[in-house]
C-alpha cells in the first residue's frame, strides 16, 4: 500500500491524515493496523481523538473505537488505543495501533513508549469512549 | 480468614471515601485484616480496620499507577505491581522499626509468591521477574527473558509432591511451565510449553486442585483447556468450548471442584467441571450446569475458602461461591445473590480438537539479567 491521505479532515481541527505504507504492513518491525479495520474506521478513531482533544502533554493524540460494550481490536496484537504523534502545523497526522500490547510486539514496540498517560483514560471515559470498566481495566495494563 | 461471616452471597465491602478500587485480594494473617485492596493511584487498604499497617506506613507506588496485583511472603514482605513498577516493602514488626522500600521500575502484569521464598512478576515480553527479600545471595532480583520473547501475561505457582512450577499464560505463545526451582538466580531448570497452531490467545491460568500439576486455561475467545499435568509430555490439553460464554474472556478461577470465568458481559460458574475432570468423568458429553450471573466486573480473585473478590466500578463485593449456587439440590440461593440464569450445556469440543495444541520446548533463555532494585527513602 501507498501512502495516501484521507479524504476527509478532522471535524474540529481540519487535520489531514494519512494511511502510512509503514503501519499497514510496510514495515515488519512497526506496529500495523488490523485487516479488518476499514480506512474510514482508522480515521474515525482520529477523528474522535481530535474531536474531544484525547491527549497527553506532548501534545499526541489517542483513539479507541467503541461499538457498543466492545472496543475494537485496532492493530494485529489486540491492540485496542491508537496512538497519533503529534504533526507540525499543516502536516498531516498518521497514526498507529498503540495499547495495550498484549503480544510479542516488535523491538520498537515494547517497553516505556506503550503506555499512556493516565490521563488520556480520564478523557476517553469523560467523554464516553470507554466505559469505568474498560477504563479501569486498560489503566492497569489488561486488554477491555 | 480472620472473622469473616458470609451469611449471604454477596457482601460489599466498606472502602474509604475517594479510593478507587482497581485490585482486590486476600491478605495472610500476619497482616491482621481478611482483604488487601489496591486503588487507582497506587495505594493499599486493609479491610476490615489497617491490620498492622499505620497510616504512615509506606504503602503506595511511587509512580501512582493503578495497582495491578498484591503478592506477600514471609511474615513482614509486600510485593505491589503496576503497569510501570514494582515496589517492595516491609511492614514494621514492632512500635519504631524503620520500614524498608524498593522499586524495580518495570511494567508487571501482575505479582505472586512462590512457595519457593521468591516473588515473582511476568513483564510482559521483558520476562520473568524473581525476587528473594531478604536473601544473602549477591544478586537477589534476576529477570529471565526469553529467545524469541514470550509474552508472560499471568502466573501461578503450583506445588506437587515439595516441587514447585510457575505456569504462565503466555498469550499466543500458549501455556508456558517452569519447573524444579532450585537457584532461580541462575538458569531455570525444566521448562514444557503448550501452544496452538492457530496462536489461540491464552489470558489466564489457575490450578485445578492444590498438591496437583492440574490446571486450567483460558483464552480470549472463552475456550477452556483443562490439564491433569501440566509438566506431562504426552498428555494434550483437554480444549472446551460452552455455547452461551459470551463477552470478552477476562479471568478463570477454580473454587471447590467448580470452574469460575469472568468475562466483559458476566460471571459464568461451570458447576463441578474441573472436579469431574479430575475424576476421569467424559466431561465432554455429560452436561454441565451453567450458572450465569451478568455483571460488569473489572476483575476477581480467590479470597478464603469458598469465597471470592469482585472488583465493580465502583464497589468491592465478597461472594460466597455456595451460597451464590444455592443448595446442593438446585434450592434458591441465599439472600442477596444477583439474578442468575442457569443452563444444562453439553461442552462442543472446538472443530480443531485439541490436535491443534502441540508441546515444544520454551526458546531457550538469554542468560539471567541480576538487577538491583533502587532503594528508596521511606
Amino acid at each position: 500500500m501507498a501512502d495516501h491521505l484521507h479524504s476527509e479532515q478532522t471535524h474540529r481541527s481540519g487535520f489531514s491524515y494519512l494511511f502510512s505504507d509503514k503501519h499497514h504492513g510496510g514495515d515488519r518491525n512497526a506496529a500495523r493496523w488490523s485487516l479488518e479495520l476499514s480506512e474510514a474506521e482508522e480515521f474515525s478513531v482520529f477523528d474522535n481523538a481530535d474531536l474531544h482533544d484525547i491527549s497527553d502533554d506532548r501534545q499526541y493524540l489517542y483513539g479507541v473505537l467503541r461499538m457498543g460494550d466492545v472496543l475494537r481490536k485496532l492493530g494485529t496484537l489486540k491492540q485496542q488505543v491508537a496512538e497519533f504523534p503529534h504533526a507540525d502545523e499543516g502536516q498531516p497526522w498518521h497514526g498507529y495501533p498503540h495499547y495495550p500490547l498484549q503480544e510479542v510486539g516488535p523491538p520498537n514496540r515494547r517497553g516505556e513508549k506503550c503506555r499512556p498517560e493516565k490521563i488520556v483514560f480520564e478523557i476517553m471515559e469523560r467523554v464516553g469512549l470507554l466505559t469505568k470498566r474498560h477504563r479501569k481495566r486498560l489503566m492497569k495494563g489488561d486488554h477491555a | 480468614m480472620t472473622g469473616i461471616a458470609a451469611k449471604v452471597a454477596v457482601r460489599a465491602l466498606t472502602l474509604p471515601a475517594d479510593f478507587h478500587v482497581s485490585w482486590a485480594g486476600p491478605c495472610p494473617s500476619w497482616i491482621a485484616a481478611d482483604v488487601c485492596l489496591g486503588s487507582e493511584e497506587g495505594r493499599l487498604f486493609f479491610s476490615p480496620g489497617e491490620g498492622r499497617l499505620h497510616p504512615g506506613d509506606n504503602r503506595f507506588l511511587g509512580s501512582g499507577e493503578a495497582v495491578n496485583g498484591v503478592a506477600f511472603l514471609g511474615n513482614d514482605r509486600i510485593a505491589i505491581s503496576s503497569r510501570s513498577e514494582l515496589s517492595f516493602m516491609t511492614v514494621p514488626r514492632h512500635p519504631g522499626e524503620t520500614p524498608l522500600r524498593a522499586v524495580f521500575p518495570a511494567g508487571a502484569h501482575g505479582v505472586i509468591a512462590a512457595a519457593s521464598g521468591y516473588f515473582v512478576a511476568p513483564l510482559g515480553p521483558s520476562g520473568i521477574m524473581m525476587y528473594k527479600p531478604g536473601s544473602q545471595q549477591p544478586h537477589p532480583l534476576t529477570v529471565h527473558r526469553f529467545d524469541p520473547a514470550l509474552n508472560l501475561y499471568r502466573a501461578i505457582s503450583i506445588v506437587d509432591k515439595g516441587a514447585e512450577t510457575l505456569v504462565f499464560a503466555a498469550r499466543s505463545e500458549g501455556i508456558i511451565s517452569v519447573g524444579a526451582l532450585g537457584d532461580p538466580t541462575t538458569k531455570l531448570d525444566s521448562h514444557h510449553c503448550w501452544e496452538s497452531s492457530d496462536k489461540s490467545d491464552i489470558i489466564d491460568v489457575c490450578s485445578l486442585a492444590p498438591q496437583t500439576r492440574s490446571i486450567a486455561a483460558l483464552n480470549w475467545d472463552n475456550e477452556i483447556l483443562l490439564i491433569r499435568d501440566v509438566l506431562s509430555e504426552t498428555e494434550r490439553p483437554a480444549p472446551f468450548q460452552f455455547p452461551g460464554i459470551a463477552g470478552t474472556a477476562y479471568r478463570i478461577l477454580s473454587m471447590q471442584g467448580h470452574l469460575v470465568v469472568l468475562t466483559s458481559r458476566s460471571l459464568y460458574v461451570l458447576e463441578g467441571l474441573g472436579h469431574r475432570f479430575l475424576e476421569g468423568h467424559p466431561v465432554h458429553r455429560e452436561p454441565t450446569r451453567v450458572a450465569s450471573f451478568p455483571m460488569d466486573a473489572v476483575d476477581i480473585n480467590p479470597c478464603g475458602e469458598g469465597q471470592f473478590l469482585v472488583v465493580l466500578p465502583e464497589a468491592v463485593n465478597m461472594i460466597d461461591l455456595g451460597l451464590l449456587l444455592g443448595g446442593p439440590n438446585g434450592a434458591k440461593p441465599s439472600n442477596g445473590a444477583p439474578e442468575r440464569e442457569v443452563d444444562f450445556v453439553t461442552a462442543r469440543v472446538p472443530t480443531a480438537s485439541n490436535d491443534r495444541l502441540t508441546q515444544r520446548s520454551v526458546p531457550q533463555y538469554h542468560e539471567p539479567v541480576h538487577q538491583e532494585p533502587i532503594h528508596m527513602p521511606v
